[in-house]
């Protein structure tokens, strides 16, 4: 058999689970399943096309970086789009969440924010149509790098891009005092007050690196596969599956949830067909839950 | 006792909901460098009142000053940058970080020049937990995390530190070693309002004392005076009799 699916379960699953560290910060911190998370990744990457278009528009098409399909404007697009889409994420919180959260229902949060992902997609429908978009329509020859694995160049630009924003992650959360801050509220939100955290900065913070972290899988999606509205939402359940298999607030538990479920997906693929691919995430879910609910690297509460 | 005023909490009214007041109008004074107590019976109201001090529950009437700051509606984040530490009863250290990260977050409201020094001092004061730096918070005994709650709460070299039940939960040995630390802090010119349940011993390291019953000031005085009252002590001091013993070791 093939060890392609191998190559292709790591990327997925780095993408998840790029997406997946976003949801579970929210997650831990502010303490609700958001469904817009999902959403987010869709609105990063039309951003993030937004942005370059308005880019190559002002100032002319640019080169690409062979053998990649992208040149500068995607890089600067991007990192514009990544702050678009946390304030995006920031504007939802004080908009639709601050106020819900002073009535102290988390279930309403969790119904909420499945109002907002309907109204964030229809809205991406709206603007864009539901026809797919792409960054751009060269075509990339996958380069063989051995045991039968082909790569694409875009593809393993991405995987190097996803190891650097973790690794970034990682030092955030151990190294700043913002990052210390966030995993002291996500632990206990009264200690942190005691201590003197600002829990309002925490939560405007956490929203901007999740979106920010969104947009970036949305960028990996939409320059392997294709952009849609509903890229994001179809991956909700893959994400959901990777943070709590991780643990919720752990973000190398969030990562590696992601891996394995990607490459779960596609193994599945690959081993009983395309058909059961989606069923992947849940099994792998509700496994996780009955064995073990706190994850692999989570936190026993209390 | 001091003639300067530490801080004062005036005819507080305060609870978790509305309409509901757990604290029905106590009043309590600390001096500058003092040790006091707060007892009374279980649901008195005690934590509730260092609570709502430090800023946790809402204060539906009276006040609260730190000095000259009045600090009846300071948000509790803002508490430490005044010099207002609080060491909760229970979760009062973050237990998924490791010792020195529970430090080094809460000096963080220290200038950036201090923060190493103050942690080295803190690392002098309780050697226990310099040789555990690294070790996660949740995996210290209950003694060394009381221990780090307070040197936690000392990063911010505080005015005035509360504490809630420093003894809860800690073998009598543990308690007469919190407490002797207690004094050697205060030694250091830190003024301490603490609520204890182990009344004799708290009695024996504290200058005043106040009892609350029901939310309210029932009796108070010189922690000598209350200790030697016979009266006080069948009704409130009952239960920190076995404890009694600690007193010669703990006393300043």
């Amino acid at each position: 058999m093939s060890l392609q699916f191998l190559a292709d379960g790591l990327f997925a699953g780095a993408l998840i689970g790029l997406g997946a560290v976003g949801l579970t910060l929210t997650y831990s911190i502010l303490r609700f399943s958001n469904f817009t998370h999902g959403d987010f990744i869709s609105w990063g990457a039309y951003l993030t096309l937004g942005v370059v278009g308005a880019l190559t528009g002002w100032l002319g098409p640019a080169a690409r970086f062979m053998p990649f399909s992208f040149g500068w404007p995607l890089i600067v697009g991007g990192l514009l789009a990544m702050a678009l889409t946390g304030l995006l994420a920031l504007l939802l919180d004080v908009a639709l969440f601050k106020p819900l959260r002073r009535t102290g229902h988390g279930i309403v949060m969790v119904i909420a924010s499945f109002g907002a992902s309907l109204a964030l997609r229809a809205m991406l429908e709206f603007l864009f149509t539901s026809e797919p978009a792409y960054f751009s329509r060269a075509i990339q020859i996958a380069i063989p790098i051995g045991l039968g694995i082909r790569v694409t160049p875009d593809q393993a630009a991405m995987m190097g891009l996803a190891l650097v924003v973790v690794i970034a992650m990682h030092f955030l959360l151990t190294r700043t005092h913002i990052g210390r801050s966030m995993r002291a509220v996500s632990e206990n939100p009264a200690l942190a007050r005691v201590v003197g955290i600002d829990v309002a900065a925490v939560i405007r913070a956490t929203w901007l690196i999740g979106g920010a972290l969104a947009c970036v899988s949305g960028i990996m999606l939409g320059l392997t596969v294709q952009i849609r509205p509903q890229m994001g939402f179809d991956l909700l359940l893959p994400l959901f599956a990777a943070a709590i298999l991780g643990g919720i607030g752990s973000v190398w538990g969030a990562i590696i949830g992601g891996l394995i479920v990607g490459i779960a997906e596609a193994g599945a693929v690959q081993l009983i067909g395309s058909e059961y691919r989606s069923a992947v995430a849940f099994v792998l879910l509700i496994a996780m839950l009955l064995v073990r609910p706190r994850g692999l690297f989570g936190v026993r509460e209390g | 006792m001091t003639a300067e005023v530490a801080l004062v909490a005036r005819e507080i009214e305060a609870g978790y909901e509305p309409g509901l007041p757990i604290v029905k109008g106590a009043s309590i004074t600390v001096g500058r460098g003092e040790i006091v107590v707060l007892l009374g019976p279980n649901g008195a109201g005690k934590s509730t009142l260092m609570k709502a001090i430090a800023g946790l529950v809402p204060i539906s009437r009276g006040a609260v000053r730190l000095g000259d700051v009045d600090i009846t509606r300071t948000a509790a984040h803002r508490m430490v940058r005044l010099g207002l530490a609080f060491v909760p009863q229970t979760e009062n250290v973050f237990t998924t970080m490791s010792v020195e990260e529970n430090l080094v977050l809460a000096g963080h409201v220290a200038p950036p020049a201090a923060r190493t020094q103050r942690l080295a001092a803190m690392f002098e004061l309780f050697p226990d937990l310099a040789r555990q730096r690294g070790l996660a918070a949740g995996r210290l005994s209950g003694g060394q995390r009381q221990m780090l709650a307070v040197a936690r709460a000392l990063m911010i070299e505080p005015e005035v530190l509360m504490l809630d039940e420093p003894s809860a939960g800690l073998s009598p040995r543990l308690v007469g070693e919190v407490f002797a630390k207690l004094v050697e802090i205060r030694a250091g010119g830190v003024t301490i309002l603490m609520v204890e349940q182990n009344a004799r011993a708290a009695l024996a390291i504290a200058d005043r004392a106040y009892i609350l019953a029901d939310g309210r000031n029932r009796h108070e005085g010189a922690a000598v005076a209350l200790a030697a009252d016979p009266d006080i002590a069948a009704h409130y001091l009952g239960l920190g009799g076995a404890d009694a013993g600690l007193g010669g070791r703990a006393a300043p």
